[in-house]
C-alpha cells in the first residue's frame, strides 16, 4: 500500500534523475538538466526534494578498500541475550572497522561486516574489542571471495 | 600491501569530503584548501585513474522504493558446485551481494524484496530449482549501520 503512493510521487523525470546520479554522484546540475529536458533550477529543486522526502539517503563515494590496505572482509555473527541486544549494537557501531550491523532473526541476533587490514588486525579486534562486549555465542567468518557488491539500484 | 604511500594529506582530506558529500563542488574544495579548481581537479583524477576512487554513487532508501525486506542467507554446497551457483546467484537483480565464505556455510548473500511474499517466492520458485542441501535464511529486523568503506 505505501509502495503505490510513494511511487506515485516520482515522477519519470525524477527517476531519470536517480538513475544519472546512481551512475555518477558528482554529474553537474548543467548536464542532467540538459540529459533529462529540464531547467538547472529545476533539476536542484527535484534533487532537494528527493534527499529530504528521503528517496535518496546520501551521496557516497565508492573507495577502493584493497588500497587502503584492507585486505580482509568478515562476517561476525553474534547472539546476545534479548537485554544486552541494544548495548552491543551500540558499542559496535562506534568501531570504524565495522561497515553494517544488522538485527535479524534466526540463530544469530546480529549480523556484521567489517574490513580489516590482514588476520592480526581482525584477531586483534576481537581480543580487544569485541572481547569487551557481553556476547553470548559468536560466529566470525571471512570472506574468500567478493562474488557482488551492490546496492539498491532502481 | 598499503598502498596509499602516495598520499599526501590533502588527498586525503579531499577524499573525506567526498566522503561525507561526493556532489561537492570544485569551488567549495577550491576554496577549503586554498588551491586551484584545477589543482583540485587534477588530484582527483589522480585518486580515480589510480584507483583509490571506485565511483560517485547515490545510495536510495530502499523502503522509500518498495523493498521493505532485507534478508540474509546463508548457503552450504559441495565445494563443485559453487561456481555454478554463484553465477546462477548472480543474476537475480533481489541478490545485491555475494561472498565466497570460510565457515560451515559456503556463501552467503544478501538480498532486497518487497515484502515476504516476494522472498517466499524466491525461495520456492527460483532457488529451490537447484538443490540446496543446507541453508538458513535471516531476516533483516533494522538496519544500524550501512556504508562503504570509509577513510577516518
Amino acid at each position: 500500500m505505501p509502495k503505490k503512493a510513494d511511487e506515485e510521487l516520482k515522477s519519470v523525470e525524477e527517476e531519470q534523475i536517480i538513475e544519472l546520479l546512481q551512475k555518477d554522484a558528482r554529474m553537474p546540475v548543467k548536464k542532467i538538466a540538459k540529459k533529462v529536458g529540464l531547467s538547472e533550477s529545476t533539476v536542484k529543486n527535484r534533487i532537494q526534494k528527493l534527499k529530504k522526502e528521503g528517496y535518496i539517503r546520501d551521496f557516497a563515494l565508492l573507495l577502493n578498500p584493497k588500497k587502503f590496505g584492507k585486505n580482509i572482509i568478515s562476517i561476525l555473527m553474534i547472539s546476545t541475550g534479548l537485554s544486552k541486544t541494544k548495548e552491543c549494537i551500540q558499542m559496535l557501531k562506534k568501531f570504524p572497522q565495522i561497515i553494517n550491523i544488522y538485527f535479524t532473526t534466526g540463530e544469530y541476533s546480529i549480523i556484521a561486516m567489517g574490513l580489516f587490514d590482514d588476520d592480526e588486525d581482525l584477531n586483534y579486534f576481537l581480543v580487544n574489542k569485541l572481547s569487551k562486549i557481553d556476547i553470548h555465542q559468536y560466529n566470525v567468518v571471512t570472506v574468500l571471495e567478493k562474488i557482488k557488491e551492490s546496492y539498491f539500484e532502481i | 600491501m598499503k598502498d596509499n604511500s602516495r598520499l599526501d594529506e590533502i588527498d586525503e582530506e579531499i577524499i573525506k569530503q567526498l566522503q561525507s558529500n561526493s556532489r561537492v563542488t570544485l569551488t567549495f574544495l577550491s576554496a577549503r584548501f586554498n588551491l586551484t579548481q584545477n589543482a583540485i581537479k587534477y588530484r582527483i583524477k589522480n585518486l580515480e585513474t589510480k584507483g583509490y576512487i571506485i565511483k560517485y554513487t547515490t545510495v536510495l532508501e530502499p523502503k522509500k522504493f518498495g523493498k521493505k525486506v532485507t534478508a540474509i542467507f546463508n548457503f552450504n554446497l559441495p565445494l563443485d558446485r559453487i561456481e555454478s551457483f554463484c553465477k546462477h546467484l548472480k543474476k537475480f537483480e533481489n541478490i545485491t551481494n555475494i561472498y565466497f565464505i570460510t565457515g560451515h556455510y559456503s556463501i552467503c548473500a544478501i538480498g532486497i524484496f518487497e515484502n515476504h511474499e516476494e522472498l517466499n517466492s524466491f525461495l520456492i520458485d527460483h532457488l529451490s530449482k537447484t538443490s540446496i542441501p543446507d541453508y538458513i535464511v535471516s531476516t533483516v529486523l533494522k538496519r544500524f549501520k550501512e556504508q562503504f568503506y570509509e577513510l577516518k
